[in-house]
Formats: structure tokens, sequence, C-alpha cells
């Protein structure tokens, strides 16, 4: 084992970060565990693979349609959560309802690029970095980076911006947030938006390095749960720790031991973790609702 | 205080049902108050107080009936509006924020005013000279607050969006006699300092009687009895429901 | 009149057969009103029955598979049909469900108009689906079953090749480039762990040592970890699946110095379109696969018609990022018709087991067929032999990707 399989790991840990924040900024107004945010992630990547291998428009063109799409899609993924969850009145239908949006996506990238197994375009930097010796792609580096900056970013603006006070108000509780006067159901369109567009930007970076199939939605989405409940649910902090600690975990095990193995030493860790910090590293003790 | 002057009463329900899913919780509930009054909603559990305060401030559609506020009929606009229309509500276990600190909660009492930045900064600096404790703990995550302390902080956070109307339900529920006696000297200050209007649910109908002017007897979502302070603390089926079971002072 | 009440009759006659739990023998001679010319008077049509995925992701097999196969029978019905019955296609899409692909062979196997059956794809189908052909003894000819034997079968064949001959043609191809050691980094499924038992097994006698297999998960974002531990190999056997272009984009990264091998999957433009750059080098053994070999003077003659004519009737695919370009067909399909044709006509009969018995027994050129491979499939009913099997490198220059036949001479 190296110091290459420890970048590395942080490099798919930075990936599953940004899911699980996505997860967690649809979890804490709404308290829906969204099994659709992963198909942003496919978003991201197979526009950035249209724009950029396909169409040959470079990087700031697929960044500016990436987030124009992904806007798109949290919106539609708020009325396609929120309506039949709100309809129906069980208290379990956004399982359903997440899915079948997850099932829906999948099917329509599936369609669309049929015969591509991976959206994968040219690096947005090509070639590598050297580091202690050892060398990093550019592109690995500049997604761990993104990532840090994302959450950094996010954090801030839940902690300095009016209307970010105004989401975690909410996530504690919908009614006092409206005697606030915070317009509840615009910040959960808000927060679904602010979701897809976060994922979307792991799909744009992640797509030339890893390989991000149509149809491989569901597999990140489950990836960034395990990190979300190993930091925390709904902590944007504890998304970035456990992600990281998703990676690097499964990547050194691997690389350590074998493919199986690590998997199986996320999901002990995942055990453990939640033996002993119940509502994962960051997260606080959930109140009943 | 007597009945308003103004022709126009500051808040008027009308003929008022709702219900939580297919549960009966208002009947027919017809409330008025004036400018400047301070009225008590009176009644046992479950008798649909708590409910009639939800239905003013939108957190829950009536189901028939007009919800009129200075003379506006507010019965459809979404309760996130009707903040800054001038309704102030503390609900029912304080339901301030934890992790926010003190003044965090009071500047979303502001969210409907927050652009009006100066505004919010001269309220919230009188609220803190009022509240003084509030001052002290003012970055200190509001988790942290005693249960008094906390109650303060939900009454001043109510206050932040300016109201006309300032909503209670049951502000001294799980607090001691003492801090209730100081609570209700602020609430008392508001109302004959600032002619604040105040509709306050409470258990303790015995000093909510002594506060108030007038008063309102729910039972069973059912407005059953009406009248002055003074006349439904001589009532004897008051007296027997509830002053008797009140702590004496 | 005469010929609708004969028909009724006949059709009534296989009912009763096929009630009584016999198959029919669709031997009949009677010269019938019909007035086909040839020995096979009295059928008017004979029916190939196709079990493929024409939707969903694996589409691609399907339709690759029924255009190759459409060429020949239009080649046939051309030349008359097979002895004088004109030759149709039908097919039965079953996307990637078994169950679907079972009840759809299970149909055919019972319709006696059908006379072969191509299909079902994919190794785990097909053994569910055989004892029921058996049973039919419906003659069937697979284009896409890697695993599992035919000599113990009557009427079954595989065109394709053999795992076994891919793994002797890499490794000699690795003895000709002085190459001692091999990795494998592939699924931990029935094909992963038939390499690794092959590559062990046969490894020595080419003088090549088996030093890893690392198996792979669906979810892995990258194999560089299996790469890395496999650095020292001179050759990494990689998945004829996508995830063979996972390691070949984690060798690039890596800068694994030795030579990335593989089966007849790799041969697929989706490995480029996936790994880009990273598949230069790579070297796979399959059936003559001569398309990407810019010369076509050098194809196989009865490869270059099949082609052709694929090309002209559907075209090319071509990769949306690389441009590389693969014929919309497979002739290894073809093949499966070619040889009933040629079969039956030896035959001169329509019966399934004299035609199963003729297919056994032929022996076809490689300029002829449509794969450019000999058929001759004996005892072991297996169309190709290790000869048809070449090696082939993966390589890229300013007019795009193309290979090199790298068979090692002798």
């Amino acid at each position: 084992m190296s110091i290459d399989v420890v970048l590395d790991g942080l490099f798919s840990g930075a990936a599953y970060a940004l899911v699980a924040l996505g997860l967690a900024v649809v979890f804490q107004p709404t308290r829906i565990m969204n099994f659709a945010q992963g198909e942003a992630l496919v978003l991201g990547a197979a526009v950035s693979y249209q724009v950029v291998a396909l169409w040959k428009l470079g990087w700031l063109v697929a960044l500016v349609m990436v987030v124009a799409t992904s806007i798109v899609l949290g919106l539609l993924m708020e009325r396609l959560v929120i309506l039949p969850v709100r309809l129906s009145g069980s208290r379990y239908a956004w399982i359903i309802a997440t899915l079948a949006v997850a099932l829906v996506f999948q099917s329509l990238f599936t369609l669309a690029y049929i015969d591509v197994p991976a959206l994968r375009p040219a690096p947005m930097i090509g070639g590598q970095v050297s580091f202690l010796g050892n060398h990093i792609d550019w592109q690995e580096l500049l997604t761990i980076l993104a990532a840090l900056a994302v959450m950094i970013a996010y954090d801030l603006f839940l902690r300095r911006s009016a209307y970010g006070q105004a989401v975690r108000a909410a996530s504690h509780s919908a009614d006092t947030a409206v005697l606030m006067g915070i317009p509840v159901q615009r910040v959960v369109m808000m927060s679904f938006v602010i979701g897809a567009v976060i994922t979307a930007l792991a799909g744009l970076f992640v797509a030339p390095v890893i390989f991000v199939a149509p149809a491989s939605g569901l597999l990140f989405t489950i990836k960034g749960f395990t990190a979300a409940v190993i930091g925390g649910v709904g902590s944007p902090r504890g998304a970035l720790l456990g992600g990281f600690l998703v990676g690097l975990l499964d990547t050194v095990v691997r690389s350590a031991i074998s493919g199986t193995a690590g998997n199986f030493a996320v999901f002990a860790a995942l055990a453990v973790i939640l033996v002993v910090f119940p509502s994962g590293l960051f997260g606080k003790p959930m109140e009943a609702h | 205080m007597t009945h308003p002057r103004t022709t126009e009463p500051l808040l008027e329900l009308r003929g008022v049902s709702a219900a939580y899913g297919g549960v009966r919780a208002l009947q027919d509930v017809d409330i008025v108050l004036g400018e400047g009054e301070f009225v008590v909603l009176l009644g046992p559990n479950g008798a649909g107080k708590t409910t009639t305060l939800r239905t003013v401030s939108g957190l829950l559609q009536p189901t028939s009936g007009s919800i009129r506020l200075q003379g506006r009929t507010i019965t459809r606009v979404p309760g996130w509006r009707r903040t800054g229309l001038g309704l102030g509500h503390v609900p029912e276990g304080r339901q301030i924020f934890p992790d926010h600190t003190v003044e965090e909660n009071l500047r979303l009492g502001a969210f409907a005013h927050r652009r009006a930045r100066e505004r919010t900064q001269r309220t919230l600096a009188e609220l803190l000279e009022l509240f003084p404790v509030l001052g002290e703990r003012r970055n200190q995550p509001a988790g942290t607050l005693s249960g008094g302390e906390a109650q303060m902080l939900a009454v001043a956070r109510a206050l932040m969006s300016e109201p006309r109307l300032l909503m209670l339900d049951e502000p001294s529920l799980g607090l001691a006699p003492i801090k209730t006696a100081e609570l209700f000297g602020y609430v008392q200050r508001l109302h004959s300092e600032r002619g604040l209007a105040v509709l306050l649910v409470e258990q303790e109908a015995l000093t909510a009687l002594r506060l108030a002017d007038r008063g309102y007897v729910l039972e069973r979502g059912r407005v059953v009895l009406a009248g002055s302070a003074q006349q439904l603390r001589d009532d004897p089926r008051v007296q027997a429901a509830y002053l008797g079971a009140a702590p004496t002072t | 009149m005469l010929k609708r009440s004969l028909r009724f009759a006949a059709a009534a006659a296989v009912l009763v057969v096929a009630a009584a739990g016999c198959s029919s023998k669709e031997d009949r001679r009677t010269p019938g009103p019909s007035g086909s010319a040839g020995w096979s008077a009295g059928t008017d049509e004979v029916q190939i029955g196709l079990v493929a995925p024409m939707t969903g992701p694996f589409a691609v097999l399907g339709v690759s598979q029924q255009n190759s196969m459409q060429v020949v029978v239009d080649q046939i019905n051309a030349a008359g049909g097979i002895g004088g019955a004109k030759v149709k296609i039908v097919t039965r899409d079953v996307g990637l469900d078994p169950a679907k692909a079972v009840a759809a062979a299970t149909e055919l196997a019972g319709d006696q108009r059908i006379k072969l059956v191509v299909g079902p794809s994919i190794t785990a189908f097909y053994n569910a689906a055989k004892a029921t052909y058996e049973q039919n003894k419906k003659v069937n000819c697979q284009p896409a079953v890697a695993g599992g034997t035919f000599n113990d079968l009557t009427y079954g064949f595989r065109s394709q090749d053999r795992l076994t001959d891919d793994v002797e043609r890499i490794l000699q191809y690795l003895k000709s480039k002085n190459i001692t050691t091999i990795g494998e980094v592939y699924e931990g499924d029935d094909t992963g762990k038939q390499v690794n038992d092959l590559l062990k097994s046969k490894g020595p006698q080419y003088g090549v040592q088996l030093v890893g297999y690392e198996q792979t998960r669906t979810d892995d974002q990258t194999h560089l970890p299996y790469v890395q531990k496999l650095a020292s190999a001179g050759a990494i056997w990689i998945s004829s699946n996508v995830s063979g272009a996972k390691t070949m984009a984690a060798a690039a990264e890596a800068k694994y110095k030795g030579v990335l091998v593989g089966g007849s999957g790799v041969q697929n433009i989706s490995f480029l379109e996936a790994a880009g750059d990273a598949a230069a080098g790579t070297v796979f053994a399959a059936p003559n696969y001569q398309f990407p070999i810019r010369d076509r003077a050098t194809w196989k003659a009865g490869y270059k018609t099949h082609t052709e004519a694929i090309e002209a009737k559907y075209g090319v695919n071509t990769g949306p990022k690389t441009g590389a370009k693969s014929p919309k067909g497979t002739a290894i399909a073809a093949d499966c018709v070619y040889a009933y044709w040629k079969a039956a006509d030896a035959a001169k009969s329509l019966d399934s087991a004299k035609v199963a018995a003729a297919i056994a027994d032929l022996s076809l050129p490689d300029t002829e067929t449509p794969s450019g491979c000999a058929i001759k499939p004996g005892a072991e009913h297996e169309f190709y032999t290790l000869a048809c099997i070449r090696a082939y490198m993966w390589q890229k220059d300013g007019q795009g990707w193309f290979t090199a036949d790298v068979t090692p001479a002798g």
C-alpha cells in the first residue's frame, strides 16, 4: 500500500461526500432520504460527457450546462417526490416515491446513452501532479478540492446567510419556521435544487476518472447513504467526514486484502460507529417528530 | 380597558371549523379581539384552544368560516405570510431553535422583515434591553437556556416581527411559579405600555383572568361561554371547572 | 381450396402427434401442390428462431445477430431457398429476463415450423433451455454462450470461441514475447473463475505463471488497487465486460508496464469508448475479426462479402466519442444459418436428427463462411478450432482505432 492508495481513497471519498451532502441537504428540511440523489451524479456525468466528449465545447460550457440541468432536475424531483408524499399521507410514502424517481431517471439515462458503458469525458486538466514522490491525477486532486470547497461554502451558507438560517430552522420544526415567516415549501424546493446541483457537480468532477454508467445512480446513492449515516444524517460536516471515511476504508482495505473485504470493512465500520455513536459521528439524537 | 374604539376589530373569527384528518377540532367558533385588547382562551385539554391559535396562524386550514386580521380576510393567506401582517405566535412548548444562538433565534423572528436591516437591528436592541437575560446569553446556543429563559426567548422572538397581536400558547407550562410571574409581568407591561393586543391560552385560569379584559371558554371545539374577565370569574361553571383546580395564590 | 384443406390436415396431424408426446418428423416427402422445386418440396417455408435481447441495454447483441442472420437468409432465398423452401427469421425479444428467455426457447422448441433456433444468449439462460431443445429434437446454434460444453448434446452447437482457445492463444502470444507472469483482474463470476483455472492449468505449458487473481466488484470506482497489486506481473488478463475498461484506465493511471490481454469480448468498441487511449496496446483473442484491420484485401473472402453486405444494408456502429467503428452484425451468428443451410443441403432433409448429424459432419473452408473461420464441428459440436482464434492488438493513430493481427506464427 502506498500514498497513492490513500489519495485514491480520498478521491472516491470526495465523490461519496458530495452525494452524502446532497442527501443531507434534502433530508434536513424534509426528513426524506432521497434515493434518487445518485441520479443527479449521473446527470452531471452525462451532461459533461455530452458537452465535452461529444460536442467538444469545453469544460466551462459543461459547468454551466450541468448547473442549469441539475436545477431543473432538482425542481422535477421535488414535484415527483413531495406531491405523492403529500397526497398519500403514509409516513413511508417517500421510500416508494424516491425509489420510483430513481428508476425513472435511470431508465431515461439508459435510453439516452444506450451503447455508452461509461460517461467518461477527457479530464479538465490532464496529467498528474507529484506529491511526496507519488503521483495523483490532476483531476483527482481537483475533485478533492472541489468537494472541500463545496462543503465549506454550504456550511457557510447554512450558518451565515439568513436563508441558510431559515433552512436550519425549517429542518428543526417546519411549523415553527412558518411562524417565523419562513416559506417552508420554498425552502424544501430550494433544498432539492441545491442538493441536485451539489451532487451533479460531483458527477462533473469524477466522470473523467471513474466509470459512471448511465444506470449506476443507485450505486452512488448507496455509497453516499452509507457515508451520510456514518457522518450523521443531515450534517454537512458529517457528510464530508463520512464520505472520506468510506472512500479511504474501502480503497485501503481493497488494496491490502481484496475487493469483497473492502465492502465488508465499510459496513463493519458502519455497524461499529452506529453502536458507539447511534446518530453518526456528527449527528444529533433525533427527536420524535 | 373596555371595548376598542376602532370600528374594525383586530382579529375576527367567524364560524370557523377545523379538523385534523377526519377528526373535528373546531366547530363554528366566533372570536373577536379588539385593538389593544387582552383576551384569554380557557378550556380543558383538547377543547381546541391550541387549534384556534394554529388556525389563526395558518398552520391549519379551516374547513369553513373566515378569519380577518385588521379588516383583511386572511383565511387563504399562507401561514408564512401572516407573520409579516402583524401576527406573533408563541407556540406551545416554546419551540425555540436549540442549535441557533439566542441572537439567531431572534433574527429568525424577523425573517419576514429581513430586508429592513435597520428596523431589525433597532427591534433587537430594544428587546435585548427589555429582556436583559437574553442580552447576556446573546451568543449562546438557545438549547443551553433554562426553561424560563427559553420562554422569554420565545416571546421576544415573536415580538421581533413587531406584531399587533401576540398569541401565547400556555407560556407558564413547566415553569416555576416565580418564573411564571416574571413572564406575565413582561406580558402585562407590553400590553399596557405598548398597547399590544394579547390572545392568551392558559391553564392557570385565575392568573389569566386577572390579566385579561375578556375571555372565551372552549369545550369540545365550541365556544360555550364568553364575557368579560369579571363575568367569567363570577360564573359558577368556570369556578367549578377551572378556578377550583387552579393553584391558590 | 385443396391447398387449404391439406394445410389444415397437416396442422391437425402435427397436433395429434405432439399431443401423443412424441415429436413429429417433418420429413414429409409427399409431393405437395405448393410447387416447390427442390428436395424440400411440400414445405413452403423454413423458419429460423432467434431468442435474444432486442431492446434494453443488450439490444446491440440481438440486433447484430438478427442483422447477420438476415443477410445470410437473403443470400439463401436468392439462391432458391433451402431445398426450395424459403427461409424466414422469427424473433423473440427477451431483454435480459431469464424467465422470458426460457419461455421463448420453449415456445420455439415446440413449434414444428421452426427448424433452427439461435439463442438464448448468456450461458445461464442457455443452460436452462438446452434440455427443452434436446427433448424437442430442436437443432440450435449458439453464438453467445461462452461457458459449458456441447459434446454431450445431440442438437446443440456452439458458433463461438471457447474460453480455452482464447486463453491458449493469449498464452502463446505471451510466450512469443517472453512474458512469464500473468495476473487476472476479473469479476468473481463463473467466467472469471474459469479463466483463473485455465491460466493456472495451461500457463505452465507456455512458461507463464499465474501470480494473482483480483476479484472485482460492480461498484468499484477504479481498479487502481488491483493493478497496483499486480504491478510486477508481465501481463494482466482483463474482463470481457465493462469492468475490463476500468482495468485499462487504472493500468494507464498506474503507468503499468506490462501488457493487458483478454478474451473476444474486448473486441467491442465500447471498451475504447469507456477507456479511451488507455485501451491502446491491449491484446485480445477472438475468432477471425478483421473489420478493424484497414487493409480489406487481407480479409477472408466470405467474411468480406458478409461484412460488406452488413455495412451496405445496416451500416456501422460508430463510437460517439472515439469514432471507432464496428459492423452492425456479428458474423458468428451468420455462421449458424449458413451451416444449417449447407448441412440441410447435404442431408437433403429437414429432419432434425439428420440435419444435426450433417452439421457435425460439416467441413466448410474459411474462405467461404461469413465469419472467415473454418466450420468443422465434429463430435465436440464446436464450430471453430484454435486455428481460427487469432490474437489482435488495439492500436490508434491519426486516423483512429484499428487492430493488428499479432498471432504468433506457427
